[in-house]
C-alpha cells in the first residue's frame, strides 16, 4: 500500500515554524498595507507642514505691510509720480512739461527735438537707462532768457517737480547782455508698470530712506484737478449779442 | 516459547543544531517583528491625527490670510508700482548731474572787459568756453583767477587754446578745463 504523505504529522513536527513563519508573513503583508503608507503619510505631513508654516510667516508679514500702508497717500502719489515718469513715450506730457516750465521760469523755449526712434512703446529695440529699469526718450532742446531764469530752467528739469528730464552736456551762449541761450542733450524717461503683480504670497518690498524722500518730493506736486479747471461757461468771453 | 518485549516508544531522534537553532531564533524574530508592528503602526496614527488637526488649522490661517491679502490687492498693486517707479527714479538721479552750480562759476568769471560768450559743459565735467578779453592785462589777470580757482580745486587740467587777437584788439580764447565732481552735484 502506498504511504500517503502525511501533512499533520510534519506540520506537528514543524509547528513552531510554521506558526512563526505565518506571523512574519503577516506581518511583513500588514507593513506594506498600512505601516508603509503610514509612515508616507507621516514625511508628507511633516513636509507640508514646514512648506504651509514657511507659507504663513510670509503672508502674515505681507499682510502686516499691507495693512501699515495708507492707500489713500498711494493714491494720491500714484499719479503725480506718473506725471514723473509716465508709462510710455507720451510726447504730449513732454510738450506741456516745458510749457510749464516756461511759465514757472521765465525763460523761452525756442525749439525742442525729440527722437521718435522706434515708435512702438513695446519694442525690444528700446534702450534702457543706465542703473535704472526706465526707458530713454533722446532729446535737446534750446532756449533763451535771463542767467537766473536759465539757471533755474536746468535746476527744475531732474527736481521731480515735472517730467524727469536729465542732462548730458549743454552750450551756453550770450547773445545779448543779460540774455543767454542755451542748448541742452539731454533724455526723458519712461517706465511701463508691470502687467503683473506676483502671487499672493510674493513678499512687498520696502521703501529705503532715499526712496520715502523721492516720494515726498513727488507728493507736493500740486495738481490742477478737472474740477477746479474753470468750466467752459465761466470763461469771460466777449459779447455775444452785437445789438445789446 | 520465551518472551519477547516490544519497545512501543518510538526514540526520539535528535534535532540538528542548526534546527535546534532555528527553533529558538524564529519564535523570537515573529514576536519582535510582531511587536515592531503593534508599536510603529499605532504611534503613525497617533502622529498623524494629532498634526492632522494642527495642519488643517494652519491651513485654515493661510487661506484666511489669503482673502485678506486678495482684498488689499488694490492697494498692493499701487504700493509695488509706485516703488517700482520710485527705484527706477532713484536709478536715473544717481546717474543725473546738476549743472546751475557750475554755470554759476563760469558766469562768475565775467568781468570788465572780459566776458564768456560760451560755454560747453557736460556730465562728465569738461568744460570749455570762450573768452573775450580787451586787453592783455586783463587776460593775465583772469589766468591768475583760474590759478586761484586750481588751487581751491575746483578746476583742473586747465588748457588754453586758439589764442586770437582779433582786428579791433581783443583778445579772444578757447578754455578747456575739468570740473570738480561736487559743482555737478
Amino acid at each position: 500500500m502506498k504511504k500517503k504523505f502525511d501533512y499533520l504529522s510534519i506540520i506537528r513536527e514543524y509547528e513552531l515554524f510554521v506558526i512563526s513563519g505565518v506571523i512574519i508573513a503577516v506581518v511583513i503583508l500588514f507593513s506594506l498595507v498600512f505601516l508603509i503608507p503610514s509612515f508616507t503619510q507621516t514625511q508628507q505631513i511633516i513636509d507640508q507642514k514646514s512648506v504651509l508654516s514657511d507659507r504663513v510667516s510670509r503672508l502674515r508679514k505681507k499682510d502686516a505691510t499691507l495693512s501699515s500702508l495708507d492707500s489713500d497717500y498711494y493714491k494720491t502719489v500714484f499719479p503725480k509720480i506718473n506725471q514723473v515718469l509716465p508709462e510710455d513715450k507720451d510726447f504730449g506730457s513732454l510738450f506741456s512739461t516745458l510749457d510749464t516750465l516756461e511759465k514757472t521760469t521765465g525763460v523761452s523755449i525756442v525749439r525742442t527735438d525729440f527722437q521718435l526712434g522706434v515708435i512702438s512703446t513695446n519694442s525690444g529695440r528700446l534702450v534702457r537707462a543706465q542703473n535704472s529699469q526706465a526707458y530713454v526718450v533722446p532729446l535737446s532742446i534750446d532756449a533763451m532768457g535771463s542767467a537766473n531764469s536759465l539757471l533755474t530752467f536746468i535746476d527744475a528739469l531732474n527736481s521731480l517737480t515735472v517730467r524727469i528730464i536729465t542732462i548730458k552736456d549743454l552750450n551756453w551762449v550770450a547773445k545779448s547782455p543779460g540774455i543767454f541761450g542755451l542748448t541742452i542733450n539731454g533724455q526723458a524717461y519712461f517706465y511701463p508698470s508691470p502687467l503683473t503683480l506676483g502671487s499672493v504670497d510674493t513678499p512687498l518690498p520696502q521703501l529705503n530712506e532715499k526712496q520715502k524722500s523721492i516720494l515726498d518730493t513727488i507728493n507736493k506736486i500740486q495738481t490742477v484737478s478737472a474740477d477746479e479747471e474753470a468750466a467752459p461757461g465761466q470763461v469771460v468771453v466777449g459779447k455775444r449779442n452785437l445789438f445789446e | 516459547m520465551g518472551n519477547h518485549s516490544v519497545n512501543l516508544i518510538i526514540p526520539k531522534k535528535d534535532d540538528s543544531a542548526g534546527i535546534k537553532k532555528a527553533k529558538v531564533i524564529m519564535p523570537v524574530v515573529s514576536v519582535v517583528a510582531l511587536i515592531l508592528f503593534i508599536i510603529f503602526y499605532f504611534a503613525t496614527l497617533l502622529f498623524n491625527n494629532s498634526n492632522r488637526s494642527e495642519f488643517l488649522s494652519v491651513k485654515n490661517e493661510a487661506d484666511i490670510l489669503e482673502k485678506k491679502i486678495g482684498v488689499q490687492k488694490n492697494t498692493e498693486g499701487l504700493y509695488t508700482v509706485s516703488l517700482a517707479k520710485v527705484t527706477a527714479l532713484d536709478g536715473i538721479l544717481e546717474n543725473s548731474r546738476k549743472f546751475s552750480h557750475i554755470l554759476s562759476e563760469i558766469n562768475n568769471l565775467n568781468r570788465d572787459q572780459l566776458s564768456i560768450r560760451s560755454a560747453v559743459v557736460d556730465n562728465l565735467g569738461n568744460v570749455s568756453f570762450a573768452v573775450i578779453a580787451s586787453d592783455s592785462g586783463i587776460l593775465d589777470d583772469f589766468v591768475s583767477l583760474l590759478q586761484t580757482k586750481e588751487d581751491q580745486k575746483l578746476f583742473s587740467q586747465m588748457l588754453a587754446k586758439g589764442i586770437i587777437r582779433e582786428k579791433n584788439g581783443d583778445y579772444s580764447l578757447n578754455i578747456l578745463l575739468k570740473s570738480n565732481p561736487s559743482l555737478l552735484q
